[in-house]
Protein backbone atom coordinates (compact mmCIF):
# COMPACT_ATOMS: atom_id res chain seq x y z
CA UNK A 1 0.00 0.00 0.00
CA UNK A 2 3.08 2.13 0.11
CA UNK A 3 3.26 2.46 -3.02
CA UNK A 4 -0.48 3.88 -3.59
CA UNK A 5 -0.72 7.64 -2.59
CA UNK A 6 -4.49 8.74 -1.43
CA UNK A 7 -5.15 12.39 -2.28
CA UNK A 8 -8.88 12.14 -1.98
CA UNK A 9 -8.50 13.83 2.23
CA UNK A 10 -6.64 16.99 0.59
CA UNK A 11 -9.64 17.33 -1.56
CA UNK A 12 -12.03 17.26 0.67
CA UNK A 13 -10.12 19.17 3.22
CA UNK A 14 -10.18 22.14 1.21
CA UNK A 15 -13.44 22.23 0.94
CA UNK A 16 -14.62 21.31 -2.49
CA UNK A 17 -17.15 18.36 -0.86
CA UNK A 18 -20.26 20.11 -2.09
CA UNK A 19 -18.72 20.45 -5.88
CA UNK A 20 -17.80 16.39 -5.68
CA UNK A 21 -21.23 15.15 -4.65
CA UNK A 22 -23.00 17.31 -6.96
CA UNK A 23 -20.81 16.78 -9.70
CA UNK A 24 -21.48 13.03 -8.57
CA UNK A 25 -25.02 13.32 -8.92
CA UNK A 26 -24.92 14.97 -12.72
CA UNK A 27 -22.52 12.44 -13.77
CA UNK A 28 -24.61 9.35 -12.80
CA UNK A 29 -27.63 11.00 -14.17
CA UNK A 30 -26.32 11.43 -17.34
CA UNK A 31 -24.64 8.47 -17.37
CA UNK A 32 -28.25 6.54 -16.58
CA UNK A 33 -29.87 8.43 -19.34
CA UNK A 34 -27.07 8.00 -22.00
CA UNK A 35 -27.61 3.77 -21.27
CA UNK A 36 -30.94 4.10 -21.23
CA UNK A 37 -30.87 5.76 -24.68
CA UNK A 38 -28.08 3.46 -26.04
CA UNK A 39 -29.74 0.29 -24.94
CA UNK A 40 -33.09 1.51 -27.04
CA UNK A 41 -31.37 2.32 -30.02
CA UNK A 42 -29.41 -0.74 -29.97
CA UNK A 43 -33.10 -2.64 -29.75
CA UNK A 44 -34.23 -0.64 -32.12
CA UNK A 45 -31.55 -1.74 -34.52
CA UNK A 46 -32.18 -4.91 -33.84
CA UNK A 47 -35.91 -5.27 -34.55
CA UNK A 48 -35.30 -3.39 -37.64
CA UNK A 49 -32.17 -5.80 -38.31
CA UNK A 50 -34.96 -8.94 -37.93
CA UNK A 51 -37.83 -7.31 -39.84
CA UNK A 52 -34.95 -7.06 -43.01
CA UNK B 1 -26.05 24.99 -49.74
CA UNK B 2 -29.37 23.47 -51.44
CA UNK B 3 -27.15 22.14 -53.93
CA UNK B 4 -24.80 19.94 -52.58
CA UNK B 5 -23.52 17.22 -54.24
CA UNK B 6 -22.51 13.78 -53.11
CA UNK B 7 -19.09 13.73 -52.81
CA UNK B 8 -16.46 10.34 -52.56
CA UNK B 9 -15.19 9.68 -49.09
CA UNK B 10 -11.41 10.60 -50.46
CA UNK B 11 -12.47 14.28 -51.17
CA UNK B 12 -14.55 14.12 -47.69
CA UNK B 13 -11.36 13.85 -45.65
CA UNK B 14 -11.02 17.58 -45.64
CA UNK B 15 -14.07 17.64 -43.01
CA UNK B 16 -11.45 15.70 -40.68
CA UNK B 17 -8.41 18.30 -41.80
CA UNK B 18 -11.23 21.38 -40.93
CA UNK B 19 -12.22 19.81 -37.39
CA UNK B 20 -8.22 18.96 -36.91
CA UNK B 21 -8.03 22.73 -36.57
CA UNK B 22 -11.32 23.82 -35.27
CA UNK B 23 -10.98 20.96 -32.59
CA UNK B 24 -6.76 22.38 -32.06
CA UNK B 25 -8.32 26.41 -31.18
CA UNK B 26 -10.62 24.31 -28.69
CA UNK B 27 -8.86 22.65 -26.71
CA UNK B 28 -6.05 25.99 -26.48
CA UNK B 29 -9.03 28.19 -25.19
CA UNK B 30 -9.63 25.57 -22.76
CA UNK B 31 -6.14 24.92 -21.59
CA UNK B 32 -5.22 28.12 -21.54
CA UNK B 33 -8.28 28.98 -18.84
CA UNK B 34 -7.46 26.20 -17.02
CA UNK B 35 -4.08 26.71 -16.87
CA UNK B 36 -4.96 30.69 -15.61
CA UNK B 37 -7.01 29.62 -13.17
CA UNK B 38 -5.73 26.38 -11.91
CA UNK B 39 -1.60 27.69 -11.56
CA UNK B 40 -0.14 25.66 -8.82
CA UNK B 41 -2.56 26.28 -6.38
CA UNK B 42 -3.69 22.78 -4.67
CA UNK B 43 -7.18 24.46 -3.78
CA UNK B 44 -8.29 25.07 -7.57
CA UNK B 45 -7.39 21.85 -8.34
CA UNK B 46 -11.20 21.04 -8.16
CA UNK B 47 -11.28 23.16 -11.51
CA UNK B 48 -9.56 20.66 -13.93
CA UNK B 49 -11.66 17.46 -12.42
CA UNK B 50 -15.03 20.14 -13.00
CA UNK B 51 -13.35 20.29 -16.28
CA UNK B 52 -12.94 16.91 -17.15
CA UNK B 53 -16.50 15.83 -16.07
CA UNK B 54 -18.63 18.69 -17.40
CA UNK B 55 -16.66 18.39 -20.72
CA UNK B 56 -16.54 14.90 -21.16
CA UNK B 57 -19.59 13.10 -19.47
CA UNK B 58 -22.39 15.46 -21.27
CA UNK B 59 -21.28 14.88 -24.72
CA UNK B 60 -23.40 11.84 -25.01
CA UNK B 61 -26.69 13.89 -24.41
CA UNK B 62 -25.09 16.60 -26.46
CA UNK B 63 -24.38 14.01 -28.91
CA UNK B 64 -27.66 12.14 -28.88
CA UNK B 65 -29.65 15.79 -29.41
CA UNK B 66 -27.77 16.37 -32.42
CA UNK B 67 -28.34 13.08 -33.70
CA UNK B 68 -32.13 14.21 -33.19
CA UNK B 69 -31.97 17.47 -34.29
CA UNK B 70 -29.38 18.06 -36.94
CA UNK B 71 -30.44 21.31 -37.93
CA UNK B 72 -28.64 22.59 -34.36
CA UNK B 73 -25.18 23.89 -35.09
CA UNK B 74 -23.46 22.48 -32.49
CA UNK B 75 -20.70 23.81 -34.14
CA UNK B 76 -20.77 27.66 -34.26
CA UNK B 77 -22.89 27.59 -30.61
CA UNK B 78 -19.91 25.80 -28.47
CA UNK B 79 -17.45 27.99 -30.21
CA UNK B 80 -19.50 31.10 -29.21
CA UNK B 81 -20.13 29.61 -25.59
CA UNK B 82 -16.32 29.10 -25.38
CA UNK B 83 -15.54 32.50 -26.62
CA UNK B 84 -18.12 33.78 -24.18
CA UNK B 85 -16.21 31.93 -21.43
CA UNK B 86 -12.96 33.29 -22.07
CA UNK B 87 -14.59 36.51 -21.97
CA UNK B 88 -16.22 35.76 -18.61
CA UNK B 89 -12.97 34.42 -17.15
CA UNK B 90 -10.88 37.53 -18.48
CA UNK B 91 -13.28 40.24 -17.50
CA UNK B 92 -14.68 38.06 -14.46
CA UNK B 93 -18.10 39.76 -15.25
CA UNK B 94 -19.85 36.63 -14.51
CA UNK B 95 -21.25 35.57 -10.70
CA UNK B 96 -20.12 32.18 -9.03
CA UNK B 97 -16.84 30.63 -9.46
CA UNK B 98 -17.79 27.81 -11.87
CA UNK B 99 -19.91 29.49 -14.02
CA UNK B 100 -17.41 30.50 -16.87
CA UNK B 101 -15.56 26.65 -16.40
CA UNK B 102 -19.14 25.17 -16.50
CA UNK B 103 -19.71 27.41 -19.93
CA UNK B 104 -16.57 27.09 -21.20
CA UNK B 105 -17.62 22.90 -20.71
CA UNK B 106 -20.49 22.49 -22.57
CA UNK B 107 -18.80 24.82 -25.52
CA UNK B 108 -16.08 22.49 -25.75
CA UNK B 109 -18.49 19.21 -25.82
CA UNK B 110 -21.03 21.01 -28.14
CA UNK B 111 -17.99 21.34 -30.63
CA UNK B 112 -16.08 18.07 -29.65
CA UNK B 113 -19.79 16.58 -30.56
CA UNK B 114 -20.09 18.21 -33.86
CA UNK B 115 -16.75 17.27 -34.64
CA UNK B 116 -17.19 13.58 -34.19
CA UNK B 117 -20.82 13.79 -36.07
CA UNK B 118 -18.88 15.50 -39.71
CA UNK B 119 -15.90 13.36 -39.61
CA UNK B 120 -17.90 10.15 -38.48
CA UNK B 121 -21.25 10.91 -41.51
CA UNK B 122 -18.99 11.97 -44.26
CA UNK B 123 -16.26 9.07 -43.77
CA UNK B 124 -17.71 6.31 -45.35
CA UNK B 125 -16.77 3.85 -42.81
CA UNK B 126 -12.99 4.90 -42.67
CA UNK B 127 -11.81 5.87 -39.55
CA UNK B 128 -9.01 8.54 -40.52
CA UNK B 129 -11.36 11.15 -40.87
CA UNK B 130 -12.33 11.02 -37.20
CA UNK B 131 -8.92 10.15 -36.21
CA UNK B 132 -7.25 13.62 -38.12
CA UNK B 133 -10.09 15.41 -35.91
CA UNK B 134 -9.16 13.59 -32.81
CA UNK B 135 -5.39 14.26 -32.91
CA UNK B 136 -6.00 18.11 -33.51
CA UNK B 137 -6.56 18.05 -29.60
CA UNK B 138 -3.24 17.09 -28.58
CA UNK B 139 -1.54 19.84 -30.05
CA UNK B 140 -4.22 22.23 -28.68
CA UNK B 141 -4.02 20.94 -24.71
CA UNK B 142 0.15 21.86 -25.34
CA UNK B 143 -0.21 24.93 -27.25
CA UNK B 144 -2.82 26.22 -24.67
CA UNK B 145 -1.24 25.44 -21.64
CA UNK B 146 2.63 27.09 -23.13
CA UNK B 147 0.62 30.30 -23.96
CA UNK B 148 -0.95 30.71 -20.90
CA UNK B 149 2.55 31.06 -19.22
CA UNK B 150 3.54 33.15 -21.80
CA UNK B 151 2.11 37.46 -22.19
CA UNK B 152 -0.28 36.43 -24.76
CA UNK B 153 -3.66 38.09 -23.03
CA UNK B 154 -7.23 36.59 -23.27
CA UNK B 155 -8.38 38.21 -26.15
CA UNK B 156 -6.00 37.36 -28.33
CA UNK B 157 -6.84 33.34 -27.37
CA UNK B 158 -10.83 34.52 -27.85
CA UNK B 159 -9.71 35.99 -31.63
CA UNK B 160 -8.35 32.89 -32.12
CA UNK B 161 -11.29 30.32 -30.93
CA UNK B 162 -13.49 32.43 -32.95
CA UNK B 163 -11.51 31.79 -36.25
CA UNK B 164 -13.04 28.05 -35.79
CA UNK B 165 -16.05 29.36 -36.94
CA UNK B 166 -15.67 29.50 -40.83
CA UNK B 167 -13.84 26.22 -40.50
CA UNK B 168 -16.96 24.75 -38.63
CA UNK B 169 -19.20 26.04 -41.17
CA UNK B 170 -17.30 24.84 -44.16
CA UNK B 171 -17.38 21.18 -42.51
CA UNK B 172 -21.16 21.65 -42.37
CA UNK B 173 -20.67 21.53 -46.23
CA UNK B 174 -19.65 17.73 -46.18
CA UNK B 175 -22.60 16.79 -43.28
CA UNK B 176 -25.12 17.71 -45.53
CA UNK B 177 -23.02 16.28 -48.86
CA UNK B 178 -23.00 12.57 -46.51
CA UNK B 179 -26.18 13.10 -44.82
CA UNK B 180 -27.66 12.71 -48.46
CA UNK B 181 -28.03 8.79 -47.71
CA UNK B 182 -30.63 7.54 -45.51
CA UNK B 183 -27.56 6.17 -42.77
CA UNK B 184 -24.03 7.51 -43.51
CA UNK B 185 -22.14 5.25 -40.93
CA UNK B 186 -23.98 2.02 -42.00
CA UNK B 187 -20.23 0.86 -43.22
CA UNK B 188 -18.82 1.12 -39.73
CA UNK B 189 -19.15 -2.46 -38.70
CA UNK B 190 -16.24 -3.58 -36.73
CA UNK B 191 -17.49 -5.32 -34.37
CA UNK B 192 -18.50 -8.90 -33.00
CA UNK B 193 -21.67 -9.41 -34.20
CA UNK B 194 -21.76 -12.67 -32.87
CA UNK B 195 -21.64 -9.97 -29.08
CA UNK B 196 -24.91 -8.57 -28.06
CA UNK B 197 -24.55 -4.98 -28.80
CA UNK B 198 -25.14 -3.84 -25.10
CA UNK B 199 -21.81 -6.01 -24.24
CA UNK B 200 -19.94 -4.51 -27.03
CA UNK B 201 -20.98 -0.97 -25.86
CA UNK B 202 -19.65 -1.80 -21.88
CA UNK B 203 -16.40 -3.47 -22.82
CA UNK B 204 -15.50 -0.79 -25.61
CA UNK B 205 -15.98 2.00 -22.99
CA UNK B 206 -13.69 -0.35 -20.63
CA UNK B 207 -11.15 -0.14 -23.02
CA UNK B 208 -11.53 3.27 -23.17
CA UNK B 209 -11.60 3.59 -19.77
CA UNK B 210 -8.31 1.74 -19.10
CA UNK B 211 -6.35 3.28 -21.70
CA UNK B 212 -7.87 6.61 -20.17
CA UNK B 213 -6.37 5.63 -16.63
CA UNK B 214 -3.24 4.40 -18.32
CA UNK B 215 -2.22 7.62 -20.64
CA UNK B 216 -1.80 9.37 -16.85
CA UNK B 217 0.35 6.69 -15.49
CA UNK B 218 3.09 5.94 -18.36
CA UNK B 219 6.47 6.42 -16.90
CA UNK B 220 7.73 9.62 -18.60
CA UNK B 221 11.18 10.88 -16.02
CA UNK B 222 12.30 12.10 -18.79
CA UNK B 223 9.65 14.47 -19.59
CA UNK B 224 11.36 17.69 -17.91
CA UNK B 225 11.57 20.58 -20.51
CA UNK B 226 9.17 22.37 -22.42
CA UNK B 227 10.38 20.84 -25.43
CA UNK B 228 10.31 17.26 -24.46
CA UNK B 229 6.72 18.28 -23.01
CA UNK B 230 5.41 19.54 -26.85
CA UNK B 231 7.18 16.58 -28.21
CA UNK B 232 4.96 14.06 -25.57
CA UNK B 233 1.77 16.22 -26.72
CA UNK B 234 3.25 15.74 -30.49
CA UNK B 235 3.78 12.01 -30.38
CA UNK B 236 -0.32 11.40 -28.20
CA UNK B 237 -1.59 13.49 -31.80
CA UNK B 238 0.93 11.85 -34.69
CA UNK B 239 -0.07 8.13 -32.81
CA UNK B 240 -4.02 9.28 -32.64
CA UNK B 241 -4.17 10.55 -36.38
CA UNK B 242 -1.87 7.37 -37.56
CA UNK B 243 -4.19 4.86 -35.75
CA UNK B 244 -7.01 5.80 -38.12
CA UNK B 245 -4.94 5.81 -41.27
CA UNK B 246 -3.53 2.77 -40.46
CA UNK B 247 -6.83 0.47 -39.33
CA UNK B 248 -8.01 1.67 -42.62
CA UNK B 249 -4.75 0.52 -44.45
CA UNK B 250 -3.93 -2.56 -42.45
CA UNK B 251 -7.85 -3.46 -40.71
CA UNK B 252 -8.96 -2.60 -37.67
CA UNK B 253 -8.08 -5.30 -35.32
CA UNK B 254 -4.65 -5.88 -36.85
CA UNK B 255 -4.15 -2.06 -35.92
CA UNK B 256 -5.44 -2.39 -32.30
CA UNK B 257 -3.91 -5.57 -31.24
CA UNK B 258 -0.47 -4.87 -32.65
CA UNK B 259 -0.45 -1.35 -31.39
CA UNK B 260 -1.68 -2.00 -27.90
CA UNK B 261 1.02 -4.95 -27.81
CA UNK B 262 3.72 -3.19 -29.65
CA UNK B 263 3.86 0.24 -26.84
CA UNK B 264 4.73 -1.74 -24.06
CA UNK B 265 7.77 -2.60 -24.33
CA UNK B 266 8.80 0.97 -25.43
CA UNK B 267 6.52 2.47 -22.16
CA UNK B 268 8.56 0.61 -20.25
CA UNK B 269 12.08 0.58 -21.85
CA UNK B 270 11.46 4.27 -22.22
CA UNK B 271 11.42 5.85 -18.19
CA UNK B 272 14.54 7.85 -18.98
CA UNK B 273 14.79 7.69 -23.09
CA UNK B 274 12.47 10.26 -24.93
CA UNK B 275 12.73 8.90 -28.43
CA UNK B 276 12.17 5.45 -27.04
CA UNK B 277 8.86 6.49 -24.96
CA UNK B 278 7.98 8.18 -27.93
CA UNK B 279 7.20 6.09 -30.11
CA UNK B 280 5.41 3.99 -26.83
CA UNK B 281 3.13 6.68 -26.56
CA UNK B 282 2.51 6.79 -30.65
CA UNK B 283 1.74 3.35 -30.36
CA UNK B 284 -0.76 3.55 -27.16
CA UNK B 285 -2.51 6.34 -28.46
CA UNK B 286 -3.33 4.69 -31.99
CA UNK B 287 -6.32 2.81 -30.50
CA UNK B 288 -8.54 6.05 -29.78
CA UNK B 289 -10.54 5.93 -33.01
CA UNK B 290 -10.78 2.04 -33.28
CA UNK B 291 -12.97 2.48 -29.95
CA UNK B 292 -14.82 4.93 -31.54
CA UNK B 293 -15.39 2.86 -34.41
CA UNK B 294 -16.57 0.06 -32.53
CA UNK B 295 -19.26 2.25 -30.65
CA UNK B 296 -20.45 3.41 -34.17
CA UNK B 297 -20.89 -0.01 -35.42
CA UNK B 298 -23.60 -0.67 -32.70
CA UNK B 299 -24.88 2.52 -32.51
CA UNK B 300 -24.76 3.48 -36.29
CA UNK B 301 -27.67 5.61 -36.24
CA UNK B 302 -26.02 7.54 -33.09
CA UNK B 303 -23.15 8.48 -34.12
CA UNK B 304 -22.78 11.49 -31.73
CA UNK B 305 -24.43 9.31 -28.38
CA UNK B 306 -21.78 6.82 -29.54
CA UNK B 307 -18.95 9.69 -29.43
CA UNK B 308 -20.49 10.34 -26.00
CA UNK B 309 -19.40 6.86 -24.52
CA UNK B 310 -16.31 7.47 -25.51
CA UNK B 311 -15.77 10.35 -23.62
CA UNK B 312 -17.58 9.00 -20.94
CA UNK B 313 -14.99 6.22 -20.75
CA UNK B 314 -12.23 8.60 -20.65
CA UNK B 315 -13.82 10.32 -17.90
CA UNK B 316 -14.33 7.38 -15.97
CA UNK B 317 -10.58 6.30 -16.61
CA UNK B 318 -9.10 9.54 -15.55
CA UNK B 319 -11.64 10.06 -12.68
CA UNK B 320 -8.94 7.57 -10.45
CA UNK B 321 -5.95 10.40 -11.22
CA UNK B 322 -7.77 12.84 -9.14
CA UNK B 323 -7.91 10.68 -5.71
CA UNK B 324 -4.80 8.14 -5.76
CA UNK B 325 -1.83 7.66 -8.03
CA UNK B 326 1.02 4.81 -7.58
CA UNK B 327 4.13 6.22 -6.47
CA UNK B 328 6.32 4.03 -8.05
CA UNK B 329 7.91 3.18 -11.48
CA UNK B 330 7.22 -0.61 -11.20
CA UNK B 331 4.29 -0.37 -9.11
CA UNK B 332 3.05 1.90 -12.17
CA UNK B 333 4.63 -0.15 -14.97
CA UNK B 334 2.89 -3.36 -13.42
CA UNK B 335 -0.72 -1.83 -13.28
CA UNK B 336 -0.11 -1.30 -16.90
CA UNK B 337 0.98 -4.36 -17.59
CA UNK B 338 -2.03 -5.80 -16.39
CA UNK B 339 -4.45 -3.25 -18.42
CA UNK B 340 -2.68 -4.08 -21.22
CA UNK B 341 -3.51 -7.68 -21.32
CA UNK B 342 -6.86 -6.69 -19.95
CA UNK B 343 -7.53 -4.42 -23.21
CA UNK B 344 -5.86 -6.93 -25.34
CA UNK B 345 -8.18 -9.80 -24.34
CA UNK B 346 -11.43 -7.55 -24.85
CA UNK B 347 -10.49 -6.58 -28.09
CA UNK B 348 -9.65 -10.16 -29.38
CA UNK B 349 -13.44 -10.88 -28.58
CA UNK B 350 -15.74 -7.30 -29.18
CA UNK B 351 -13.35 -6.69 -32.90
CA UNK B 352 -14.34 -8.06 -35.85
CA UNK B 353 -11.95 -10.59 -37.75
CA UNK B 354 -9.80 -8.85 -40.40
CA UNK B 355 -11.96 -6.24 -41.05
CA UNK B 356 -10.72 -3.72 -43.55
CA UNK B 357 -12.70 -0.28 -43.65
CA UNK B 358 -14.93 0.06 -46.77
CA UNK B 359 -14.89 -3.95 -47.33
Amino acid sequence: MNDIKIIVNSLLLYGAKTELIALGIVVAAIIGLSVFWALRETKKNKAEKNDA
Amino acid sequence: MGGTKKLKPAENIGAGWLYFYVHFVTEVICFYCLEKQVGDSVFLWIFPFIYDALAFVPQSVIGYISDKFPKIQMGSIGIAMMAAAGLAFWLGFLPGKYTALIILCIGNACVHVNGAEVTLRCSDGKLSHSAIFVAGGSFGVITGRLLAKSVIPYWAIIILVLTGIPFVMLAEYYRKSADKSENPCKKFNYANEKIPAAAVIFLTVLIVAVRGYMGYGIPTSWNKTVFQSVMLYVAMGVGKAAGGILADRFGVKKTAMVSAAAALPFLFLGDNLMLVSLIGVMFFSMTMSITLALLVSVLQKTPGLAFGFTTIGLFLGTAPIFFFKFTTTLSNCIVIAILTVVCLVVMQFVIRKDVKAHE
